[in-house]
């Protein structure tokens, strides 16, 4: 093995070799700090995470799936359930009182969402043409209802409602006295001034974010709608709304998860009534579940509710996609 | 700009009135909650006398000392609580690598819309029959309205720690810093502004939280939060306006001076976290 | 008749602030007339009043025969390109072009024919169902071009329009411009704070500071006949030197340079003289005229080298009266001390030379004088009609 023609031949695949080892060992010392790099990076990174959902789990999420479980079964909090299937769902257009409660949820979809918009959209079409600085102090009392604890909106908005209270008297004194009534008493107009307190309630937040919204908007861009031609309401369609959009799809989503679940100022202001004319699906919840042991249709009620706000999230967000994710997906 | 525009003045006279009208039911509220008289107040008048005598009346009777005691606790608590974990999930998702990340966050995420309602019933039945030591505690309202409250909060720090720049970070772990040094000795002085916000978003949440506490505690008065006690305290008095706004002035009190002192980070924060969503 | 004549156009704001003061100008018909200035001469200011887009406080605008001042922008059949294209967002480029012609209600025909038109003469017709978030600078500015030039105004104001483009593009879109104005020829108005693009594109040039006009001229004129220091300072890469001479028998002298004045000094013991960098030449030490300097700056451009070099001589006094602001914008290195006035000279490529060489330069351009307190042209001295008498000193 040791003559001249075999040493040559070796020599090149024991300098391969030697190589190869060496490329190995780097490559093992590699190996050992990437693996440690990004073992430590994977676990403590989940470390991290560990908090978040040792809580979000056990308290958000399973509740969620159990309420949907639950929705199957009838039960009435003490004894074993019943399966249900989907009777408690079937009850929920079937039974007046359930469905409309449905109904009225709508009903205040346009107290809470549209009416609130469409004020803050008025002012800020009105701001776009004639822009002030400082509009802080503004702000800072426009928000001051979004503050406010619920039980505490409802009580003040109780004793402007009361047959003695403001309303009626302001009425009296401009001479419509006729109008005057327990407003959150009265079967065909408690609904409507829930629905006002709502409005009352949300439309300063949207004031505050369509304000902020428009001055992100470059006054370059009013400028050449001027000078295209434009009077206030092209301005208006061409440049305010659609640079708004992002501040649309927030307003949106708040206000209509608001609608959909408002159960606290409708449970201190008139807890459903006068009889059902205010109950909405929020408070059948509470009511199904911990007054009337039917826990089942409570379930049904919650999972609807769930269902419908994360629906219409996903709807607002597909209408109001940037033209950038627009064009993504062109 | 030519004439035809709207005067600055309109703008003004707007905002004005939208301000106006925003506010007049709150300061009728306080005006009424220092009138003297027992009765009925019907209009929107000065009170007369002024006296603090309902105010004093509305907190013996209702008990509110030891209901605000408890709001107290329980949003101090969930406060801690949710913006801890906040700070170390919003750190992780916003900077730290790992499979699974985004899939986790838009787990995380889902909570922003979770109504309530979808999740009471389970929680009130199942503590009661798995976990009964923790029934009507404070421990376990806190621990709802905790895990409620960290989706915004996790959101919130994770926009925040995505905005620093790489190279603060990268060069801490240059230095030979591990993730956790890297959050707490780098991250931490610049991240104390949206901290702060974050604070203050989660102590007003907690403390205006109605439908968890209303549940999770009716086996216990005693733990009761004060907007509910409120809540319960109107149903036995309607004739009692002064009581009642007194007792309304004394629950919105902590907010309302919390608001004060931190308007702009309220405003700010619900604003931009909304926006960002 | 002219196609706009401004009228003693001033701006007052409501602080007491003359954003802009007196304005007379007479634009021809079809011409291409650049508004000049450092940033707060007032010229979009200018500009934006004739667009509608602020109002005038005193004086008038007229646009051909009608009287414009107080109309509202879109009654006044002029189109404006914007220095941020202000293209709206979420329409296409074809919706960004027909915008204001379905506003005007043009007939559908019209509009089609003639953003077909515009999109080829500009280069887009591919990119006619694209949103500007998806165009390229150049691309945006294209379009905003479009939308002014698819209304067929009397008039075109633009706005800085290249400044947001890098440098290379800046420069191929000034001859894209340019082209443009030749086919189309609209009468337009262009506001810049770069001096090379008025010079390279302006039929007339207005030079402004401060509210105020400076000069209006041909870029020849403005260039080789500034009416004051301001002008001469601002036109021209690099500025002009411009330095302080006391006059001895009408002879200026400023350190080792005597240069005749024949006249133009009019009985005035100091004047302030201009010599643009290009004005002085490298010379050999035994020429009459020549002196030497030590260089202390050498900047090789390519064809060209910029020496920079000091002279014991003090800076003008009436260029210290202009805002410094201005002759400051990327010289802050012309800061003059103990060691003199720093000053520069532009001469071609050649031999090397290195800092701490003893140059030798000799005038070789016009003069132009000034009167030290405001700032006038008092005369140019071209190179035939004096006579250098310099001695040679160190």
């Amino acid at each position: 093995m040791n003559d001249p023609e075999t040493i040559r031949a070796l020599q090149p695949s024991v300098v391969a070799s030697t190589q190869a080892r060496e490329r190995v060992g780097r490559r093992r010392r590699d190996h050992r700090s990437r693996a440690d790099r990004a073992f430590g990076r994977s676990l403590s990174g989940y470390l991290f995470l560990l908090p978040v959902f040792a809580v979000y789990v056990p308290f958000v999420l399973l509740p969620l799936v159990h309420t949907a479980f639950l929705s199957l079964y009838q039960w009435n909090g003490l004894t074993p359930g019943t399966w249900a299937g989907f009777a408690n769902y079937r009850a929920l257009w079937s039974d007046p009182q359930l469905a409309s409660a449905f109904v009225h949820s709508a009903v205040l979809v346009v107290f809470y969402a549209v009416l609130p918009i469409a004020l803050a959209l008025f002012l800020v079409s009105v701001m776009s043409r004639a822009r002030i600085r400082g509009a802080g102090p503004y702000r800072t009392l426009l928000f001051l209802p979004q503050i406010v604890p619920t039980v505490v909106v409802a009580i003040a908005w109780r004793w402007i409602f009361a047959p003695d209270g403001p309303l009626n008297q302001l009425l009296q004194a401009i001479g419509l006295g006729g109008l005057a009534r327990a407003w959150l008493g009265d079967f065909t107009f408690a609904l409507p001034a829930v629905g006002v307190i709502g409005t009352w309630a949300l439309y300063g937040l949207c004031m505050v974010l369509f304000i902020a919204g428009l001055q992100k908007i470059p006054q370059s861009l009013y400028d050449a709608a001027q000078m295209d031609g434009a009077g206030p309401f092209a301005e208006f369609l061409a440049v305010t709304l659609p640079g708004l959009r992002g501040e649309l799809v927030v307003a949106g989503t708040l206000t209509i998860a608001a609608a959909v679940s408002s159960f606290d100022l409708v449970y201190v202001a008139t807890n459903g009534g006068p009889g059902d004319a205010t109950t909405v699906p929020s408070l059948l919840v509470y009511r199904l579940a911990f007054s009337d042991g039917r826990v089942g249709g409570a379930a049904a009620v919650g999972t609807t509710i769930a269902a419908l706000v994360f629906a219409i999230t996903m709807v607002i967000r597909h209408f109001g996609r940037s033209p950038a994710e627009r064009d993504a997906f062109a | 700009m030519t004439s035809s525009r709207p005067d600055r003045a309109v703008t003004h006279a707007l905002l004005l009135l939208f301000s106006f009208i925003a506010v007049l039911p709150i300061v009728a509220i306080v005006l009424t909650a220092l009138n003297g008289s027992h009765t009925a107040v019907g209009g929107i008048e000065l009170p007369q006398p002024l006296s603090l005598h309902a105010l004093s009346r509305a907190w013996d009777t209702a008990n509110f000392s030891s209901t605000l005691v408890s709001s107290a606790i329980i949003a101090i608590g969930t406060t801690i609580l949710t913006v801890t974990i906040s700070v170390l999930a919003g750190y992780a998702f916003a900077i730290l690598r790992f499979p699974g990340r985004n899939l986790l966050f838009a787990l995380v995420l889902v909570g922003l819309v979770v109504p309530r309602e979808a999740m009471i019933i389970p929680l009130y039945y199942d503590v009661n029959s798995y976990a009964s030591f923790l029934s009507g505690t404070y421990a376990i309202v806190v621990l709802a309205e905790t895990g409620i409250l960290v989706a915004f909060g996790v959101f919130w720090m994770r926009a925040f720690f995505a905005a620093v720049p790489r190279s603060l970070i990268d060069a801490a772990t240059l230095d030979g810093a591990n993730p956790f040094t890297v959050l707490r000795r780098v991250l931490l002085k610049p991240a104390w502004p949206a901290v702060l916000t974050l604070i203050v978003l989660i102590f007003l949440w907690s403390w205006n939280e109605f439908l968890l506490p209303l549940v999770l505690l009716a086996g216990s008065p005693e733990h009761q939060t004060a907007p509910v006690s409120l809540a319960l305290f109107t149903g036995r008095t309607t004739r009692d306006v002064p009581g009642l706004a007194a007792g309304s002035l004394i629950v919105a009190a902590p907010v309302l001076l919390l608001y004060v002192v931190f308007q702009r980070q309220f405003i700010r924060g619900v604003m931009s976290g909304a926006v960002k969503g | 008749m002219k196609a706009i004549y401004l009228d003693s156009v001033t701006k007052r704001y409501a602080n007491g602030v003359l954003a802009v003061d007196g304005v007379e100008l007479a634009v021809e018909p079809g011409e291409f007339i650049v508004l000049v200035g450092p940033s707060g001469c007032g010229k979009t200011t200018l500009l934006r009043m004739l667009a509608g887009l602020e109002s005038v406080s005193e004086g008038s605008i007229r646009l051909g025969e009608k009287d414009i001042t107080h109309e509202h922008p879109r009654r006044r059949d002029i189109a404006m390109v914007f220095q941020d294209y202000a293209l709206y967002p979420q329409m296409t480029v074809a919706e960004n072009l027909r915008f204001a012609l379905k506003l005007r209600k043009v007939p559908k025909a019209t509009i089609d024919e003639r953003v077909d038109h515009v999109a080829r003469v500009l280069g887009l017709e591919r990119l006619l169902d694209r949103r500007p978030g998806l165009l390229s600078g150049g691309q945006r500015q294209r379009v905003a071009l479009g939308r002014a030039i698819v209304r067929e105004p009397a008039a075109f104001l633009m706005d800085e329009p290249l400044s947001n483009l890098d440098a290379k593009l800046r420069v191929a879109m000034r001859a894209e411009l340019a082209r443009l104005h030749a086919r189309l020829n609209v009468t337009t108005v262009y506001v810049t704070h770069d001096q090379v693009e008025a010079m390279t594109l302006g039929d007339r040039v207005v030079v402004m500071s401060e509210g105020r006009v400076q000069q209006v001229g041909p870029p020849g004129d403005i260039y080789s006949r500034p009416a004051n220091v301001f002008v001469a300072a601002f036109m021209g890469s690099p500025p002009m030197n411009l330095v302080s001479a006391t006059v001895e028998d009408g002879v200026a002298v400023l350190g080792p340079l005597r240069i005749p004045l024949g006249g133009h000094a009019a009985g005035a013991s100091v004047v302030d003289v201009g010599i643009r960098p290009g004005a002085l030449r490298l010379a050999a030490a035994s020429e009459a005229g020549a002196f030497g300097v030590e260089v202390d700056v050498v900047e090789d451009l390519g064809d060209e080298r910029l020496l920079g070099f000091r002279l014991m001589v003090p800076r003008a006094r009436s260029a210290d009266a202009v805002a410094s602001d201005s002759m400051a914008q990327g010289d802050d290195r012309l800061i003059a001390d103990e060691a003199g006035t720093p000053l520069v000279a532009k001469v071609p490529t050649g031999a090397p030379i290195a800092v701490g060489d003893v140059v030798q330069l000799a005038l070789a351009g016009e003069v132009h004088v000034f009167d030290p307190a405001t700032g006038d042209a008092l005369g140019v001295l071209a190179p035939a009609d004096r006579a250098v008498v310099g001695e040679k000193t160190s």
